[in-house]
């Protein structure tokens, strides 16, 4: 009882909440981009949030249910065609057999997460089934879904056809504009940029490059230069810090960071406004406000 | 200038850094801090990593993580005041054999030139050290280990290899490290291993971690052929 895969889109992967224990062998604890929005789909499906769904990356894939299921779309970033009628974000629906579900391209938001009741029937490895691509862990052979998967879902014996009919908001900016803030507080390093460094931080506006991904989102502005030419001593980063490269490129570490970085580490965002990053595709424009 | 700073890096998550140099020493103090926190707060505490300088915790509970770098800051300045008092801790060696055969070694050559050293110095060299490791990362299973040779030191590529194959043994600086998996990396590669460095099969995935010590020694292209894993020691 599969989806199957006749486009992946730009990229899908398999994730759950997320992988723990591991940083100290290098393994960060990938999950989804954008936790709220996860979290929801899940929700709408009756799952656990641990259960296997998948991320969609903007528009482009193409799924076909081998089996009557119950799943929920949440997120953004792509328009939802079920059998070629719009489907809902937000809500859970029973999709029947043999239905085609297709996603087009919309004009805000970046990522969709699919969750279907029972959850994806993926292997944990290393305690999780959260895809980290660098490390070619988990998901399906730590690769991001391809056209020919067939990906089981976990069938309960009775599908619960009264699904829970609300309709529920993220209330995530992202979703409909292209310019968004980003709350942060000050990073272990913020001192060692110049108060001019600071401000030129806090007053430009930020675009989003095209080559930001699940490990880092790269920002396009000035060039932040620091005034003390210091080493930083490689140590532990997480997701949501921001670093700033020698030739003074800020970049956000998202999901898939690594584990250790040797940048100085400018600002510290808000968790949550991390779902709003997971949102924001290239071009978007961003403002950095202090908390 | 206080010898010890704490400082969050998420909500949940903060990192106690000795502002000292990197050595095995200041390692060791790093390690007698993380236990010492860790026995003290074992139950709060979900996982720990060292890097280098740094130790960091991560806490099942956003609620009071200021509380938490205050009593962390205390823990480890009395660690760092009571120094003489505490026995050296004892570190097994792991010996891993690479194969420095110029098929393997694809930077050798260049390096040869760059140090004005030959090829055998430079083996000799690597293999000279017992090195420690400071810290895993970049991608699972990664050594940081020092300290090489200051002989052999060499800044990190301008533009790195976009392939590095797995088991690479790579020279940046004073630091080695091996690559577990084929990824980009600006290293400077002068053999490999046919040791695995990171296996999501294993029971422990990683051969290595913070604190271990390491010697290499040399293995044939022939050894490295026909190596089983299971003949290591």
């Amino acid at each position: 009882m599969s989806l199957i895969v006749h486009k992946p889109g730009l990229q899908s992967t398999i994730q759950d909440a997320g992988r723990e224990g591991f940083r100290k062998y290098g393994v960060p604890a990938a999950g989804p981009m954008d936790f709220a929005a996860a979290q929801l789909s899940q929700t709408l499906c009756n799952n656990y949030h641990n259960q296997p769904f998948i991320e969609l990356t903007l528009h482009g894939a193409i799924f076909e249910f081998e089996k009557t299921a119950v799943i929920a779309l949440t997120g953004g970033g792509a328009t939802a065609l079920l059998n070629d009628t719009p489907l809902p974000y937000f809500r859970s629906a029973v999709i029947k057999a043999g239905s085609i579900l297709k996603f087009c391209p919309a004009q805000f938001g970046c990522r969709t997460y699919l969750s279907v009741q029972g959850g994806f029937n993926i292997p944990q490895e290393l305690g999780s089934t959260a895809t980290y691509l660098p490390g070619k862990l988990g998901g399906i052979m730590g690769r991001a879904i391809k056209a020919g998967d067939r990906i089981e879902f976990n069938l309960k014996k009775q599908i619960e056809e009264k699904v829970s009919d609300m309709e529920v908001e993220l209330g995530n900016p992202a979703l409909f504009t292209n310019q968004v803030t980003i709350r942060f507080t000050e990073g272990p390093e913020w001192s060692w940029f110049s108060a001019e460094e600071q401000n030129l931080f806090l007053h430009t506006k930020w675009m989003v490059h095209p080559q930001s991904n699940r490990v880092a989102y790269l920002l396009e502005g000035d060039a932040l230069a620091l005034t003390q030419k210091r080493e930083l001593i490689s140590t532990a980063v997480m997701p949501g810090l921001i670093q700033v490269t020698p030739a003074g490129i800020p970049y956000i570490l998202m999901a898939d960071a690594q584990t250790i970085g040797g940048y100085p580490r400018l600002a510290r965002i808000k968790s949550e406004d991390r779902n709003r990053l997971a949102q924001c595709r290239p071009g978007y424009q961003l403002n950095f406000q202090k908390i | 200038m206080s010898l010890v700073r704490v400082y969050p890096i998420h909500e949940k998550v903060c990192t106690v850094q000795l502002e000292k140099l990197i050595s095995p020493d200041t390692f060791q103090v790093l390690e007698r801090i993380q236990q010492a926190i860790l026995k003290k707060f074992e139950k709060e505490i979900t996982e720990s990593t060292l890097s280098y300088t740094s130790a960091t915790f991560f806490l099942q509970n956003e609620k009071n993580l200021d509380e938490y770098c205050i009593q962390f800051q205390q823990l480890a300045t009395a660690v760092l005041n009571n120094q003489r008092l505490v026995k050296k801790n004892e570190r097994t060696t792991i010996r891993i054999p690479v194969c420095y055969d110029i098929s393997f070694a694809p930077d050798l050559v260049a390096a040869s030139d760059k140090l004005m050293r030959s090829k055998e110095e430079i083996i000799k060299l690597h293999m000279l050290p017992k090195y420690q490791v400071y810290t895993i990362g970049f991608v699972p299973g990664f050594p940081y280990m020092g300290e090489v040779d200051a002989r052999l030191n060499l800044p990190r590529k301008t533009t790195p290899a976009t392939r590095v194959a797995p088991g690479s043994v790579a020279i940046a600086g004073l630091q080695t490290g091996i690559y577990p998996v084929e990824v980009a990396g600006g290293w400077h590669v002068i053999g490999r291993t046919p040791s695995k460095l990171f296996d999501k099969h294993r029971e422990k995935p990683c051969l290595l971690e913070a604190g271990d010590q390491v010697e290499f020694y040399q293995i044939t292209k022939e050894e490295f052929e026909n190596w089983n894993e299971s003949d290591c020691t």
